[in-house]
C-alpha cells in the first residue's frame, strides 16, 4: 500500500572508534521516505561522526549503511546521493550566490540555460530571487546559509544532510530559518537529516528525533514522545527542564518521597516495592498554591520554602526549597515554571516579598514519572 | 506491506576494519601522493644519503667509519674553522637580533612617523646576495676604503696630520659586519611579526592593574614575543653559519667552515674531506631547527583569535628615540648599498672619481650579462616550478585524503631542507648526480638521472629545495585558513577534487601563490652557497659571476653584476606589488580583510 512509509536510509550495527575513543557503537536505525530526523546530543555524543559516514565522509569500522536499498557502506562521498549543509556554510568565497548554486550541476551533461534556469528556480525557492550575482562576504549570515542549502538541494538530492545548520547565526534569525527549513523540507518531500544540540531546533523543526549519548541510541521518537515520555533520566534532563526526586518504591504505582506518599498512573512500568526510584516532572507540570501553615495537605502534594522568583516574559520561574528531604540541601532547586497570567492570579507581582513563604507543589499522577535509580545500590527500608 | 529492503547482511563477526571503495579519483590522489613523495626522495632523501655516505668513505672509496671526523677534530686547521664559525655566528646572533628588535620595537610599537620607509629600508639587504654587503664593505673599510683613507686624505689635510682609520676588515671584523647586515633584515621581520601578534588587550589588563613600564615588559612583553625571540636568534644563527659569501669576499685568512668546505671540494678536489666538514656545518642547523620547531609549537596556544591589535599612543621622547635609532640604522644599510652603487658607477676606485657605466658592460670579464641572463632564467623558472611543486604538496597533506601515513612522510621531508645549507645540498647534488651507476652487490644499477648533471634542470631543482620549506609553510598556512569543509561540499556535489582546486583554492589562494613566487625568484638570483658546485662552464650564474669577479680582483664589475641583481630583484618585488594590488581590486568584493 502507498500510504505506508518505506524505509529509506538503514543503519545496521555500526561501530566507529578513533584510536581507544568509541565513537559510535553497534547503532542501528531506520528512517522513513520524506522523513525530518534529528540527531539530538551533547558535544561528544557521536552524532556529527554518525552523520558524516552516512555521508561517506567517514568510514565506520563495522556495519552498513543502506540507502535506497543499495548497500553504499564502503561507498565515497562523491559517489553517494546527498546534499550536504555545514554550521561554517563553506560557501566559496570566490564564487557568486549563483555560481555556488550551479556547483554542483556543471560537468553532469546539462545545458547552459537549465543550469540557470534551475539556478533562478532554487533563488526564488529561498527567497533569494535577484541576490543570485553577490559573493557570500556581501550576504548576510542567514542568507549565506540559504545559499548553502539551495546549493545542497541543486542536484536534487534524494537525501538531505544538515550538520549544526543554524548554530552560527543569531537567536533571531535562527527562529525564521528554523521555519523555513521545515517549510521546505515538508514541499520538497527530501529525506533529511540534522545533527544539532539544541533541543529547540529538534522539538520544533524534526519528525522523529534520535537521541544520541555517549555513542548510543538513548531514545527514538517523536518530539512529544521525546519530551513528555523521556526513556531515561540522562533525556529527561537533556531535553527541556526536569526536576529529579529521591524517592523509594512502596508500591507498583505508589512511591515514598521523603514524609509524602505520592502515586503515578502514567506510562511508567509497575515498580518493585522497596526499589529506590528516581522521580522526575517538568517545572510547568507541577501546581503551585501558597499554603497556611498548619493546614491540611492534599493528596500527592510536597511542600516548599520560596527562595527566588524569575521574570521571563511570558513566564515565572519559582525556585523552592523543599521540606523534609533528606539531602535536598545538596540538590539543585526545585524549579516550577508558572504562565503569567497563573502568576497574576497567585498575585505574584509582589514577587520577592514571597520568598521564604512555604507553597503546596501538587504532582500530578499522570504527568509524574519513575525511572529506577541506578545511584543507589540497596534500598533503605524505612517502616510506612 | 512495509517496504523492507533484501540486503545481505554482514557476516556477524567481521574480521577487518571496512575501507572504503577506491574510485578512480582516489587512485588519481594517491598518484599524486606517491609522485610528490618521489620527487621528496629523489630531491632530497637519495642525495642527503650519498653525502653521509660519502663522509664515512676515504678518498679510495673504502669504509672508514667515523675516521674523517676523527681526522677533522684532530687536524688543527680544520677544527679551528669550526671554532671561528661558532664564534663569528654568535656574535652576529646577537647583536644582529639586539639591533631587529630595536627597530622592530620602534615600528610597532611607537607612534613614530616614517615607519613605511624605514620598514622597506630594514628588507633592502634581503635583495642582494650576502657578497654585496662584503663587497661595499671594502671600499668603505679596506685599504683604499672611504673610512679608512680619511675621505681619501680629505681628513689628514683637515687636521694636518696623517690620518689611517684601519679597523682591520679582513678576517673576524669584516665578516661579523658583513653577516650582521646579511642578517638583520630576517631578525627585524621575525620580530616584527611577533610584536605584531601581541595582544593589546593585555597591555590595556597591565595598566588598569597600574603595573609599571618595567613590570608590563616582563610580564607582557617578554613572554609575547619569546618565541620570535628564540626563532629569529636561530635563522641568524644559522644564516651565519652556514654563509658561503662574506667569509669569502672579507674572511682574509681567517678560516671558517663554509669557506673549508669549498677550498676543500673546488680547491683540492677532496671530496671526503668536503663531505665531511658538509656533515659538520649540518649538525648545528639540525640541531637548532628541531629546538625552533618545538618552540613554534609551544607558541600556537598563546594566540587566540580574538587578539585585539595594539596601537601605539604618541610619546615625544620614546618618538624621538626612534625615529633617532632608525634613522641611524637606515642610514647605516643605505650606506652600505650606496657604496656598492657608488663602486659601481667609477672609473677607477680610488683614482678617477669619474661617472661611468663602462663596468656595466663586462668587457674582458669572465661571464657577463650571457649569466646574468642565465640567472634571470633560472630564477624564473625556480619561481614557476618551485610554487607549483610546493603548492600542491602543501594541498596533498592538508586536504588530501587517504596514504595517511604517506602524506606524513611528505610533511616531513619538506620540513627537512630548511636544515640543508646550501653548500651541503650543493655538495650533496654533485655526488648524487655525478654517480654514473651504483654497485650493490654483484649488480649495477645506472643512475637514470646521471644526465641532468651540469643542466639547468639541477639547478632549479637545488634551488626548489633550497628554499622549499619556508614555502611550503607559507602555502600550508593559506591552506589552513580556508574552510575545511570545501573538500567535503565538493565531493557531496559528486564534483572530482581536482575540479574544486581549480576554481576554489586556488583562486582563494592566488595572494599566497604570488608571495611563494617572488620568494622562489628572489632567492635563485641572490643564491650562492647551493648553486657554486653545480653550475656549468656553459651555464654561469650572475652570483657565481661576483664571486670569481672577485677572486680575479675585478671589484668594480664584481659591484655592478651585484647592482644587476639588487635591481633585478626589487623589480621582481616592485612587479609582485602591482600584480598584488591588481587582484586586491579586481577581487575586494569576496576578500574580506
Amino acid at each position: 500500500m502507498s500510504s505506508q512509509p518505506q524505509t529509506y536510509l538503514e543503519v545496521r550495527g555500526v561501530t566507529k572508534t578513533f584510536g581507544r575513543f568509541v565513537a559510535l557503537e553497534n547503532i542501528h536505525l531506520t528512517v522513513e521516505q520524506g522523513e525530518f530526523v534529528c540527531f539530538l546530543g551533547p558535544s561528544g555524543c557521536g552524532k556529527t561522526t554518525l552523520l558524516r559516514i552516512i555521508a561517506g565522509l567517514e568510514i565506520q569500522d563495522r556495519g552498513q549503511i543502506i540507502q535506497d536499498g543499495r548497500d553504499v557502506s564502503r561507498l565515497p562521498a562523491s559517489n553517494r546521493d546527498f546534499g550536504i549543509v555545514f554550521q561554517s556554510y563553506a560557501l566559496f568565497p570566490n564564487l557568486t550566490a549563483a555560481e555556488n548554486i550551479a556547483y554542483g550541476l556543471h560537468g553532469k551533461g546539462m545545458r547552459r540555460d537549465a543550469i540557470n534556469a534551475r539556478v533562478e528556480e532554487l533563488l526564488a525557492l529561498i527567497g533569494l530571487s535577484g541576490s543570485g550575482g553577490k559573493y557570500p562576504a556581501q550576504l548576510s549570515g542567514g542568507q549565506q546559509q540559504r545559499i548553502a542549502l539551495a546549493r545542497a538541494l541543486a542536484p536534487s538530492p534524494t537525501l538531505l544532510l544538515l550538520d549544526e545548520p543554524l548554530s552560527a547565526l543569531d537567536a533571531r534569525v535562527r527562529a525564521g530559518l528554523r521555519n523555513e527549513i521545515t517549510q521546505l523540507q515538508r514541499r520538497l518531500g527530501v529525506t533529511t537529516i540534522m545533527v544539532t544540540h539544541d533541543q529547540i531546533e529538534a522539538l520544533t523543526m524534526a519528525d522523529r528525533i534520535v537521541v544520541m549519548d555517549h555513542g548510543h541510541i538513548v531514545q527514538v521518537g517523536t518530539p512529544l514522545e521525546v519530551y513528555q515520555r523521556p526513556a531515561s533520566p540522562f533525556v529527561a534532563d537533556f531535553v527541556g527542564a526536569m526536576n529529579f526526586l529521591r524517592a523509594h518504591a512502596t508500591g507498583p504505582r505508589q512511591v515514598r518521597c521523603g514524609p509524602a506518599i505520592l502515586s503515578l498512573n502514567g506510562h511508567t512500568p509497575p515498580l518493585t516495592p522497596g526499589a529506590p526510584v528516581r522521580l522526575s516532572i517538568r517545572p510547568e507540570d507541577v501546581h503551585p498554591q501558597p499554603w497556611q501553615e498548619g493546614s491540611d495537605l492534599p493528596a500527592n502534594t510536597l511542600l516548599g520554602d520560596l527562595e527566588d522568583v524569575e521574570f521571563l516574559g511570558a513566564t515565572y520561574r519559582l525556585y523552592l526549597r523543599l521540606r523534609e528531604l533528606p539531602g535536598e540541601e545538596r540538590t539543585p532547586p526545585f524549579l516550577v515554571d508558572l504562565a503569567a497570567g497563573a502568576a497574576r492570579r497567585l498575585a505574584l507581582d509582589g514577587l520577592r516579598e514571597l520568598a521564604g513563604r512555604p507553597w503546596m507543589l501538587h504532582l500530578p499522577p499522570d504527568l509524574l514519572q519513575a525511572y529506577p535509580d541506578e545511584t543507589v545500590s540497596a534500598p533503605v527500608r524505612r517502616s510506612p | 506491506m512495509s517496504a523492507t529492503v533484501q540486503v545481505p547482511a554482514l557476516p556477524s563477526v567481521p574480521t577487518r576494519r571496512l575501507r572504503q571503495v577506491v574510485t578512480r579519483e582516489e587512485w588519481l590522489m594517491r598518484g599524486l601522493i606517491a609522485l610528490t613523495g618521489l620527487w621528496l626522495v629523489i630531491s632530497v632523501v637519495l642525495p642527503l644519503g650519498q653525502i653521509v655516505w660519502r663522509s664515512l668513505l676515504d678518498r679510495n672509496g673504502t669504509f672508514v667509519g667515523l675516521e674523517n671526523y676523527r681526522t677533522y677534530f684532530t687536524t688543527p686547521a680544520l677544527a679551528t674553522s669550526f671554532y671561528n664559525s661558532l664564534y663569528i655566528s654568535t656574535v652576529t646572533t646577537v647583536v644582529a637580533v639586539a639591533l631587529g628588535y630595536l627597530y622592530a620595537y620602534a615600528i610597532s610599537r611607537t607612534a613614530m612617523r616614517g615607519k613605511g620607509i624605514f620598514r622597506v629600508i630594514a628588507m633592502l639587504p634581503l635583495y642582494a646576495p650576502s657578497l654585496v654587503h662584503a663587497i661595499a664593505l671594502i671600499y668603505l673599510f679596506g685599504n683604499q676604503g672611504i673610512v679608512t683613507t680619511g675621505f681619501f686624505g680629505t681628513l689628514s689635510r683637515w687636521l694636518g696630520t696623517p690620518v689611517r682609520l684601519d679597523i682591520g676588515l679582513y678576517g673576524p671584523v669584516g665578516i661579523i659586519l658583513g653577516e650582521i647586515i646579511y642578517c638583520f633584515p630576517q631578525a627585524f621581520l621575525i620580530l616584527a611579526v611577533a610584536f605584531t601578534v601581541t595582544d593589546a588587550r593585555l597591555y590595556e589588563a597591565s595598566t588598569a592593574l597600574r603595573g609599571s613600564r618595567l613590570r608590563t615588559f616582563f610580564t607582557v612583553t617578554l613572554p609575547g614575543i619569546q618565541f620570535g625571540l628564540i626563532s629569529a636568534s636561530f635563522v641568524c644563527f644559522i644564516l651565519a653559519f652556514t654563509d658561503f659569501g662574506v667569509p669569502k669576499v672579507v674572511g682574509g685568512s681567517y678560516n671558517v667552515l663554509a669557506t673549508d668546505i669549498y677550498k676543500q671540494v673546488i680547491g683540492q678536489q677532496n671530496f671526503t674531506m668536503g663531505s665531511t666538514i658538509g656533515i659538520v656545518l649540518l649538525l648545528p642547523t639540525v640541531i637548532a631547527f628541531i629546538v625552533d620547531r618545538i618552540a613554534q609549537q609551544r607558541q600556537v596556544a598563546l594566540l587566540s583569535s580574538r587578539a585585539v591589535p595594539l596601537t601605539p599612543k604618541p610619546d615625544r621622547v620614546m618618538d624621538t628615540l626612534a625615529t633617532v635609532y632608525c634613522s641611524v640604522v637606515a642610514t647605516a644599510v643605505l650606506l652600505v648599498l650606496g657604496t656598492a652603487v657608488f663602486a659601481s658607477l667609477v672609473r677607477v676606485w680610488p683614482y678617477d672619481f669619474t661617472l661611468t657605466l663602462r663596468h656595466y658592460e663586462f668587457r674582458g670579464v669572465a661571464g657577463g650579462y650571457s649569466s646574468y641572463w642565465n640567472s634571470v632564467r633560472m630564477a624564473a623558472y625556480t619561481a614557476l616550478y618551485g610554487t607549483a611543486v610546493v603548492f600542491l604538496s602543501a594541498y596533498l597533506v592538508e586536504k588530501g585524503r587517504g596514504f595517511g601515513w604517506g602524506r606524513q612522510v611528505i610533511y616531513f621531508l619538506s620540513i627537512l631542507p630548511v636544515a640543508l645549507p646550501g653548500l651541503v645540498l650543493g655538495l650533496a647534488y654533485i655526488f648524487f648526480f655525478n654517480i654514473p651507476s651504483w654497485r650493490v652487490g654483484n649488480y649495477l644499477i645506472l643512475n637514470p638521472l646521471n644526465s641532468l648533471y651540469g643542466t639547468m634542470t639541477i639547478l632549479v631543482m637545488s634551488n626548489i629545495v633550497h628554499f622549499y620549506t619556508v614555502s611550503f609553510l607559507a602555502a600550508t598556512t593559506a591552506l589552513k585558513q580556508m574552510d575545511a569543509e570545501f573538500e567535503a561540499v565538493g565531493a557531496s556535489l559528486s564534483v572530482p577534487f581536482y575540479r574544486t582546486f581549480w576554481r576554489v583554492t586556488v583562486p582563494v589562494c592566488l595572494p599566497t601563490l604570488l608571495e611563494i613566487a617572488m620568494y622562489f625568484f628572489v632567492n635563485g638570483m641572490v643564491t650562492v652557497s647551493a648553486v657554486i658546485f653545480l653550475y656549468s662552464p656553459a651555464l654561469k650564474l650572475a652570483s657565481v659571476a661576483v664571486v670569481n669577479m672577485d677572486d680575479a680582483g675585478q671589484t668594480a664589475s664584481a659591484a655592478a653584476m651585484s647592482i644587476l641583481i639588487v635591481v633585478t630583484c626589487l623589480a621582481a618585488r616592485l612587479l609582485y606589488s602591482v600584480a598584488t594590488y591588481g587582484i586586491q581590486r579586481r577581487t575586494q568584493a569576496w576578500r574580506t580583510r
